[in-house]
């Protein structure tokens, strides 16, 4: 390291790269995502007057935060990671801030919001709302979307092609490092002082640490700082211009297309996309539905506290070894692996409510939540840096951040739709075992699907000549 | 709450904070270091880690020069 630092020798700057993506991953998530440790504290001063209404402006951000993907994607694919990414930390920074002048802001009201005849809920809707709506549910929201998996696999894929998975991997820990870290930090910052000034920490974060250093080194693309993917060649480094570099940089595959909608046409897309709504199936769910779980299955707050804390560690351990292990073998074989071995924490999720419902065996539920809590935690984040390097493999990197975007909000929209009917099986048959059950199975569907890609064929990393493109000439 | 409204605020990614406390509760008795303590440990931490990114950046900067 030490000849890195004070002799000729350089280190590749794909590795900042990296590292400043994680990052701003990172505090991003931290930001957005620090609402759950907010809504106590705010609503004990009188924020919002009931549950509906706080849930109305996460559903809404969330909503937000879906659909803008694909567009946050297409803008990235224009104008580039370093413009995207620092446009929306700033945003993002600024409307996290403004979260601290909530109920001062504007003139009193308050009107009382029926949707659908009271049907789909009432709330009243106050300035303090309305201002949490615009700040949280649409701009922040709206920030977190240019600052998001999608736009950094995106940047990352034009800089590693061979440690594609792993460079991705380990910027995707930063989302989960960013829990671990944030989470207890403004949960303990509010304690110490209130939540206005956690939201200015929060903000300032963002704002004073994520954006200089992204303005400072992020860069779009290996030739602007006269490098290639992977950084091959270190030492006498070969340059963007040397034509064995070309050679690298121009291979092509053979569903490389112009147009992002040509790309749409071939079965690799849908069958990661396919994979990945079931991803945001299995992993909602849980978030949704844990608590009530444990709370049914009589488990200690304690043991359920743990347990969930041990799974989000162990994400991070997960992503990266899954990162590590696709650079060596096919990338869509650990995917299915992944994918498998969530199956089987949702079988020992289930295993002993069936075990008692059907054959009135006993099993200790916290077997059950333990076991879920390794196998789900090591399969939990690594979904999502495989999916995008296989994409950025089979379709290139010129349309990645929309291709990215689409199956990014494939994979909300069938979290929102699990969270949805695992309440309704739940109400039907009064157990989470059904709908967690079925949620299992879909993964085996999201196994198989995976192991069918057809990788061999369509992977840049095994094509040896150019092909001729399928889909709408070459790149 | 309204079942399309918990569906939408269930499903965005803010914790849930009745897990949130559980796990809090658990990290201050593992922790066991005052709320001031903690807040500079885990803020040195959040803060270092871009020095360390732009200290080393630094040191290399020269090298990227076309």
């Amino acid at each position: 390291m030490l000849q890195y630092l004070t002799g000729d020798r350089r280190i590749f700057y794909g590795y900042f790269v990296v590292a400043v993506s994680m990052y701003a991953l990172f505090v991003s998530m931290g930001a957005r995502n620090g609402l759950g440790v907010f809504i106590n504290p705010m609503e004990a001063d009188g924020i919002w007057q009931n549950r509906t209404a706080i849930s109305a402006v996460i559903g809404l951000g969330t909503l937000v935060n879906a659909l803008t993907q694909p567009f946050l994607g297409s803008m990235y694919d224009k104008y580039g990671g370093r413009a995207v990414i620092s446009a929306s930390l700033l945003l993002l920074g600024v409307s996290t801030i403004t979260l601290a002048l909530t109920d001062s802001y504007g003139p009193e009201f308050s009107v009382n919001v029926s949707i659908l005849g009271g049907l789909l809920g009432q709330f009243e809707l106050t300035n303090s709302l309305l201002f949490m709506i615009i700040v949280y549910s649409v701009l922040m929201s709206t920030a977190s979307s240019g600052v998001s998996l999608v736009t950094v696999h995106a940047m990352l894929s034009k800089w590693f092609v061979r440690n594609r998975g792993k460079a991705l991997s380990i910027a995707t820990a930063g989302t989960s490092v960013g829990g671990l870290l944030l989470t207890p930090f403004s949960a303990t910052l509010i304690f110490w002082s209130e939540w206005r000034f956690a939201w200015i920490a929060l903000g300032s974060f963002v704002l004073l640490l994520a954006l200089p250093l992204t303005l400072a080194i992020l860069r779009d693309t290996p030739a602007e700082v006269n490098e290639i993917p992977d950084g091959d060649g270190s030492g006498d480094r070969r340059s963007a211009r040397d034509p064995a570099s070309r050679a690298v940089i121009d291979r092509r595959t053979p569903l490389q297309t112009t147009v992002w909608r040509d790309s749409l046409k071939s079965a690799p897309f849908w069958q990661l996309s396919s994979a990945y709504f079931v991803c945001g199936i299995t992993t909602i769910i849980i978030s949704a539905h844990f608590v009530p779980f444990a709370i049914d299955l009589g488990v200690s707050a304690v043991v359920a506290g743990f347990a969930f804390g041990l799974s989000q560690g162990l994400n991070v351990v997960g992503v990266i070894v899954a990162g590590i292990i696709a650079d060596i073998y096919s990338r869509k074989n650990v995917l299915g692996t992944i994918y498998f071995i969530r199956f089987l924490a949702y079988l020992a999720l289930v295993t002993p409510g069936f075990a008692l419902m059907l054959w009135g065996f006993q099993i200790p539920p916290a077997i059950g939540i333990w076991s879920f809590a390794v196998l789900a935690g090591m399969s939990w984040l690594a979904t999502p840096p495989l999916t995008s390097s296989l994409t950025a493999d089979i379709y290139g990197v010129r349309n990645i951040g929309t291709l990215n975007g689409l199956s990014t909000m494939s994979h909300q929209i069938g979290g929102a739709l699990s969270v949805y009917l695992a309440g309704v099986l739940y109400d039907r048959f009064g157990a989470y075992e059904i709908p967690f059950a079925i949620a299992g199975l879909f993964l085996l569907g999201a196994t198989l699907a995976s192991y069918a890609v057809n990788e061999r064929k369509y992977s840049m990393r095994y094509q040896t000549t150019s092909p001729a493109t399928a889909g709408g000439g070459a790149d | 709450m309204s079942l399309l409204l918990s569906i939408l605020g269930h499903h965005a990614e803010p914790g849930d904070p009745v897990l949130i406390e559980w796990v809090m509760h658990l990290f201050y008795s593992i922790v066991s270091l005052g709320y001031l303590a903690v807040i500079i440990v885990l803020g040195a931490v959040i803060v270092t880690i871009p020095i360390i990114i732009m200290a080393v950046f630094l040191t290399q900067r020269a090298k990227y020069s076309s």
